[in-house]
């Protein structure tokens, strides 16, 4: 059995007193697409946030690249890539001075810097927008920035937050491409992400969230399973009876007589 | 009519509920209104104690000179914001069918209220303290309130007419005759400054010279003229029309929601869009000095990373703005014969930027660090770059601040010289040592906010004055002592300079992203 890229084992994490997480489970392998499928607030950002080491969780284990990620916090950033969900840029870089920046921090050798920053700019249709602030970037082309910068150091783990929000259709179809190219390269991806449609298509493994626990995990086939489904239904019909089975409230157990409850 | 009490209800809430739904409740928010109240009632008893060494012409110019600002104020108003909304107003009550007149009375009563309850309380006692600086009795206080009023509301009047007229007519020349009006409320206002311009304004049939005239009337308690009453009301009566014609005219597609927040609060959201549109305005000119990644040792690009930053956001013009601002007023107070009004302001010029600078990397900059921190570097290195970068750019102002001081024949000693440059270094490092530290929250009256601004300049002042007691301890006269000091500033500026890296890489280990 390969060591999972990702583990996380009965992960629990509450905001003021709001529970996000309530024991959520995952696993992630090389070379796979993992689908982080939930509603609003199922605690996908939240689990994403754990994983790249932005948030500490209140409960459960968490292994990244079979490191503890609480015993070792750091190492295992080098081999990571993240692109979070509406990412906070430095507008006051130039594209090429960003994904420069971004290669530095991400202990990419200075003599390849420059080489790896032309490519990437050429790979993402940005080359035009070298010299231009981050400022002056369309939607766009700052999500295409933000992927870019998530692989400066090609990754062997790729965690992305809604990578496709705000991007037009071929821009959407690079970054798929992309993501597929690598993983057939022996990457782990996991992308957050709300379009389903793709997530059928992309993902090779999908994680159904709600209200902070794993509902369901597997390939389409082994969803359609889980969710007693028929052979044609899309993600979106399983995704929806899934988590509308998971939303019924629990049978109330019968309550235990109390040594003094009053009769009648 | 019957939507205005719904609006204004829902502006005031949207504009105050943030200040009050604090962690203090309501009582930041009555602070402020009463930290200005000494400070007003002092004032209006100087001006109120000016006023009665005047004649009864010099008066009229004065008071006049009070409302052709306001009127000036009024015109530069309606130039740019002119009608107050959130951007919520926008989207959500500006597309219900409400008529425009509705939005105008709520929103004049909205800037009616905001005015009082923020500056209500200074402002009445700085009346008082106004009669009581002339030595009338305190009950003039309620006439020459009625007199203000009528001014206040004929100003809202004209700010909504010029503003609708410009979105309406943007063929007309709006803008220019506003611009025009403008020049001459400033003009109106020399006279009370002693330039002599052969017209009595006073004596001009203009609002500000009526209301003038009528307020001198209600402190003195005299009948006014039957003239002043018929300027006022004419000009109140002619604005009015003009204002009911317009006002029922649509307008609502050329509103922008100047109100990014609520009393006191920062909208991060709004700040982001203000760096995106600065970056973009300059971009040209900014982006020639660029940001090489590939060479230096880790630290230089972090200082580098910081100064690109400061110098391409924006920030930059700040600090040469405050700077000669500060100089600038030191030397005019200097010119008038006070010298401590230099030492004063050359202490400001060289602590505050670096405050300012302080906060706009609150601002602009924190959400960045989301990028090293998922990098795996640890915050060490950037925050030692932050403080270098708030020490290059204190030191190079300080420096030519030193040498506009020589250039223009002012006499720099050396405790002067080993202030202004010590300053900076101490504020650069007591600033790096609270951010690692303090998170500016978007809500009201951040403690943050303010420990930023505050203790940084109190404290690094502090540092400086340390070492420019020492320095002038040393003595004065020979050029062996000028040495001696010279040696005693760097020898100061170098430890601090350690002591600031050893604190700031202890407490940035241990910084805290979220």
């Amino acid at each position: 059995m390969p060591e999972p890229t990702i583990r996380l084992e009965n992960l629990w994490k509450a905001y003021d007193g709001v529970q996000a997480l309530q024991g959520l489970s995952l696993a992630s392998f090389e070379g796979e697409i993992v689908g982080l499928i939930g509603p609003n607030g199922a605690g996908k950002t939240t689990a994403i946030k754990i994983i790249v080491g932005l948030l500490l969780w209140d409960r459960g284990e968490v292994h990244v690249l079979g490191h503890n990620i609480l015993a070792d916090s750091i190492s295992y950033k080098e081999h990571i890539g993240y692109m979070p969900e509406a990412p906070a840029l430095p507008e006051y870089l130039t594209t090429s001075e960003f994904l420069g920046y971004v290669g530095r921090v991400r202990n990419v050798p200075k003599e390849q810097l420059p080489g790896r920053v032309s490519e990437l700019l050429k790979d993402f249709e940005l080359t035009g927008k070298a010299r231009e602030t981050i400022a002056t970037l369309s939607k766009g082309m700052r999500a295409k920035l933000a992927f870019a910068a998530a692989t400066i150091h090609k990754p062997q783990l790729l965690i992305l937050d809604e990578p496709l929000l705000g991007i037009d259709p071929a821009g959407q179809r690079l970054l798929k491409d992309r993501l597929v190219e690598m993983a057939k390269r022996g990457c782990s991806i996991l992308v957050s992400t709300h379009q389903l449609d793709t997530a059928e298509r992309l993902c090779t493994k999908v994680a159904v969230i709600h209200r902070g626990r794993n509902v369901a995990t597997g390939d389409l086939e082994s969803l359609r399973g889980q969710a007693h489904a028929g052979e044609h239904q899309s993600l979106e019909e399983i995704f929806l009876k899934l988590t509308e089975e998971a939303s019924l409230p629990e049978p109330e157990l019968p309550r235990r007589r109390g040594l003094f409850s009053r009769k009648g | 009519m019957s939507n205005v009490l719904t609006l204004v209800t829902y502006k005031v809430k949207m504009f105050f509920a943030p200040s009050y739904r604090g962690k203090y409740g309501p009582l930041p928010l009555i602070a402020l209104m009463l930290l200005f109240v000494p400070s007003g009632a002092g004032m209006g008893y100087a001006f109120g104690s000016f006023l009665y060494t005047l004649e009864a012409g010099q008066l009229w110019a004065t008071i006049g000179a009070a409302f052709s600002a306001m009127l000036a104020f009024a015109f530069i108003f309606s130039l740019g914001v002119g009608i107050t909304a959130q951007p919520s107003e926008l989207d959500f009550l500006m597309t219900s069918p409400i008529r425009p007149r509705e939005y105008l009375a709520a929103d004049m009563l909205f800037q009616l209220t905001t005015m009082m309850v923020t500056g209500g309380v200074a402002m009445i006692a700085a009346l008082f303290g106004l009669l009581a600086g002339m030595g009338v009795p305190m009950v003039r206080a309620i006439p020459l309130m009625l007199v203000m009023a009528a001014f206040g509301l004929m100003s809202v009047l004209v700010i909504q007419s010029i503003t609708i007229a410009r979105i309406r007519y943007p063929k007309a020349r709006v803008r220019q005759l506003t611009l025009l009006l403008l020049l001459l409320s400033v003009v109106a206002m020399l006279p009370a400054f002693g330039a002599s311009l052969g017209v009595e304004f006073s004596d001009l049939p203009i609002p500000q010279a009526a209301f003038a005239r009528l307020a001198d009337s209600a402190i003195f308690g005299t009948v006014p003229d039957a003239m002043p009453i018929v300027v006022a009301c004419a000009y109140l009566a002619a604005i009015g029309v003009i204002w009911v014609r317009l006002s029922n005219k649509y307008f609502f597609y050329g509103i922008k929601p100047t109100l990014s927040g609520g009393f006191g609060q920062v909208d991060m959201g709004v700040k982001m869009a203000q760096q995106r549109r600065l970056i973009g305005l300059f971009g040209g000119l900014t982006s020639k000095i660029s940001l090489r990644t590939e060479v230096g040792s880790d630290l230089n690009l972090m200082t580098r990373l910081n100064l690109v930053r400061i110098w391409r956001d924006g920030s930059i013009v700040f600090v040469i703005l405050l700077t000669g601002l500060f100089l600038g007023s030191g030397a005019w107070s200097s010119s008038e014969g006070d010298s401590s009004g230099l030492a004063l302001n050359t202490v400001q010029a060289a602590a505050w930027p670096i405050a300012i600078l302080a906060l706009n990397w609150c601002y602009y900059e924190r959400e960045n660090l989301w990028i090293p921190v998922v990098g795996g570097r640890s915050l060490v290195l950037y925050f030692r770059g932050l403080m270098n970068s708030f020490i290059v750019i204190g030191t190079v102002m300080s420096a030519l601040m030193i040498a506009i001081l020589l250039l223009a024949r002012y006499d720099v000693s050396m405790t002067s010289a080993a202030f202004t440059i010590l300053a900076p270094i101490g504020d650069s490092i007591i600033a790096t040592l609270l951010l690692t530290r303090v998170k500016v929250r978007p809500g009201a009256f951040s403690p943050g906010l303010l420990a930023v601004l505050f203790v940084t300049f109190i404290v690094g002042t502090g540092v400086a004055f340390a070492g420019s007691l020492i320095v002038g301890a040393v003595g004065s006269g020979s050029l062996i002592v000028v040495a001696v000091q010279a040696a005693v500033i760097a020898i100061f500026a170098g430890s601090s300079y350690l002591v600031g890296v050893k604190a700031v890489s202890n407490l940035s280990s241990t910084f805290r992203f979220q």
